[in-house]
């Protein structure tokens, strides 16, 4: 053992506590070093100034006595000693500034948690939508005619936040109350689509299909989400409301050229879109356009929405037939909706935007 | 009511019977205030800070683990409340461990080892121990005087203070180097000033 191992040691060797072992070693190189040795003496003479207490005052007389009064003013009858409520220990912790601030940090963390953890969709960067090509179709559009193609090369990009329940649309303008204004297009493009409203509510409409179908205000207990369109394209109106089983709720609209059903199913239910979109089509009343497009190619076209994308699909059986389903999440609940109809793709899509 | 462990009259006394609060301040008045008189170097204070410790016991007795022993809880009371009236008296900031080892732990001093007992006279070694020990770091003044006035073993010291015995040990070594190294110091000092008037 050298001095500086010694000299790392020598304070535990003076209080006797040092290892056995080691003490030896020390005590073997203390014979030896004269310097460590002197170390020593001094670490003893310290050891013994430290430990001396003659120099202590005595405490005052009656000192436990004061204690026990000021105990006996602060704390009253005696059973003090713990606190007595939760509420006198919340008193003592908000009595300090730090601790409120601290309890004021804490309250914000737990509120942004539950604003995080809630299932109510903000508007964010996921709701941020580009709408593309402004560039009005050179022909009219017309229902069920299969000409119109969506035009996906935008001539200038729109950015359009739209609310939780309105589907994005790509391939065409977004509606407006007059498309017309801001865009160079020729008038007769946009004068086609003219905007009906249908009325609100759901109670009194057997429009044209009298007698085919019932009305089932009755069993709607509760109210109901109903996404109706604001847009619809001229000469439609809303014709039948039906409420299926599992709360299915299906609007149709009638028009001159053909129909548009729009399907609300609770999450849960009936939300298999393409099986859905073939079966609806069905039930709609066919039309010569759709005759005249049965055994075409089947289009089906991906469009990016609110809540992931949305499927634009014409199946194969009725190409003429568009589909476009999306969930929508309200009330608490997620339903899925789907707008079919005998309307090229872009003009479905533009009713479906519509739709709140 | 007749005399029992720490532990039980701290139950009694969170029963609400003071007469076993008052056998506790019996019994640990001269200790708290040993550490407080050290701590502090003046009576009065040190008895003030001695009335504050057990008012702090017995405010804070529900939080006695009653499966532990009591000195060291009240021995840990008494230092922080020491340290916390010196740092209030000061006005300063908390010292940082580290700037106490920047400033106190630099053994550079070179030690002349002559004959101890021309080093140190032993009354005016306590005295020096005494002043110095008051100009030491709070954390080393407190496990000194632990460790040397209550007689405590690194264990017990790391038990009362919260910290382990490895750590004890470590910063107890320190301390001592410290202290030595101020003592030495204030020597040379001393012996500078008598010499300077026998020179003229």
């Amino acid at each position: 053992m050298n001095c500086q191992q010694v000299d790392k040691l020598l304070y535990l060797y003076c209080d006797n506590q040092v290892q056995p072992h080691l003490r030896a070693d020390i005590r073997e190189h203390l014979l030896n070093c004269p310097a460590c040795r002197n170390n020593l003496v001094l670490a003893e003479m310290e050891n013994e100034a430290l430990r001396y207490t003659g120099d202590i005052p005595s405490l005052s007389a009656d000192f436990c006595k004061r204690v026990m009064l000021q105990i006996e003013r602060e704390f009253g009858g005696g059973t003090a000693a713990r606190p007595r409520n939760r509420l006198q220990v919340l008193k003592r912790f908000f009595s300090r500034g730090s601790n409120l601030a601290v309890a004021g940090g804490i309250t914000a963390a737990v509120l942004l948690c539950l604003v995080l953890a809630s299932p109510i969709q903000l508007p964010g960067p996921g709701h941020k939508v580009t709408v593309s090509d402004t560039k009005a179709p050179q022909e009219p559009l017309l229902a069920g005619s299969g000409k119109n193609k969506p035009n996906l090369a935008g001539n200038r990009e729109m950015e359009s936040t739209l609310s939780g329940s309105t589907p994005n649309y790509q391939g065409s303008s977004p509606p407006a109350r007059n498309p017309s204004a801001g865009s160079s297009t020729p008038q007769t493009a946009w004068e086609a689509p003219r905007y009906s409203r249908p009325e609100a509510g759901i109670t009194s409409y057997n429009r044209g299909t009298a007698g085919k179908t019932e009305l089932r205000k009755t069993a709607i207990t509760e109210t109901p989400f109903i996404p109706q369109p604001t847009y619809l394209p001229v000469g439609y109106a809303l014709a039948r409301v039906e409420n299926g089983l599992d709360d299915v709720l299906i609007l149709t609209y009638e028009g001159i050229s053909g129909s548009i059903a729009v399907k609300v199913t609770p999450k849960g239910g009936d939300n298999s879109s393409a099986t859905t979109a073939v079966t609806l089509a069905d039930q709609l009343p066919r039309t010569r356009a759709t005759d005249e497009s049965l055994g075409g190619a089947a289009t089906s076209q991906k469009v990016m929405g609110l809540g992931g994308e949305q499927e634009v699909s014409s199946p194969e059986t009725s190409p003429a037939f568009a589909t476009i389903t999306w969930n929508v999440n309200a009330r608490g609940k997620i339903y899925e909706v789907q707008v079919t109809g005998t309307l090229p793709p872009e003009e479905l899509a533009r009713i479906a935007a519509s739709c709140k | 009511m007749t005399a029992g462990s720490d532990e039980k009259l701290a139950c009694e006394t969170l029963r609400g019977n003071q007469e076993a609060f008052e056998q506790l301040v019996h019994k640990y008045q001269q200790l708290v205030f040993t550490i407080a008189y050290r701590m502090v170097g003046q009576r009065e204070e040190a008895e003030d800070i001695a009335q504050e410790v057990f008012i702090n016991v017995y405010r804070k007795m529900y939080q006695f683990d009653t499966s532990k022993k009591f000195a060291p809880w009240i021995q840990r009371i008494t230092v922080n409340t020491c340290i916390s009236h010196i740092r209030k008296k000061k006005k300063v900031v908390c010292l940082n461990y580290d700037d106490t080892l920047m400033t106190w732990e630099n053994p550079t001093v070179h030690v002349d080892y002559e004959d101890p007992s021309v080093v140190y006279d032993r009354k005016e070694l306590r005295e020096e121990i005494s002043q110095v020990l008051l100009q030491m770091p709070e954390s080393y003044r407190a496990m000194i005087i632990l460790r040397y006035q209550l007689d405590l073993t690194n264990q017990e010291i790391a038990d009362a203070l919260g910290i382990s015995r490895e750590n004890v040990e470590v910063k107890m070594h320190r301390a001592r180097k410290s202290l030595r190294k101020y003592l030495l110091q204030r020597r040379e000092e001393r012996r500078d000033k008598d010499e300077l008037p026998a020179s003229r």
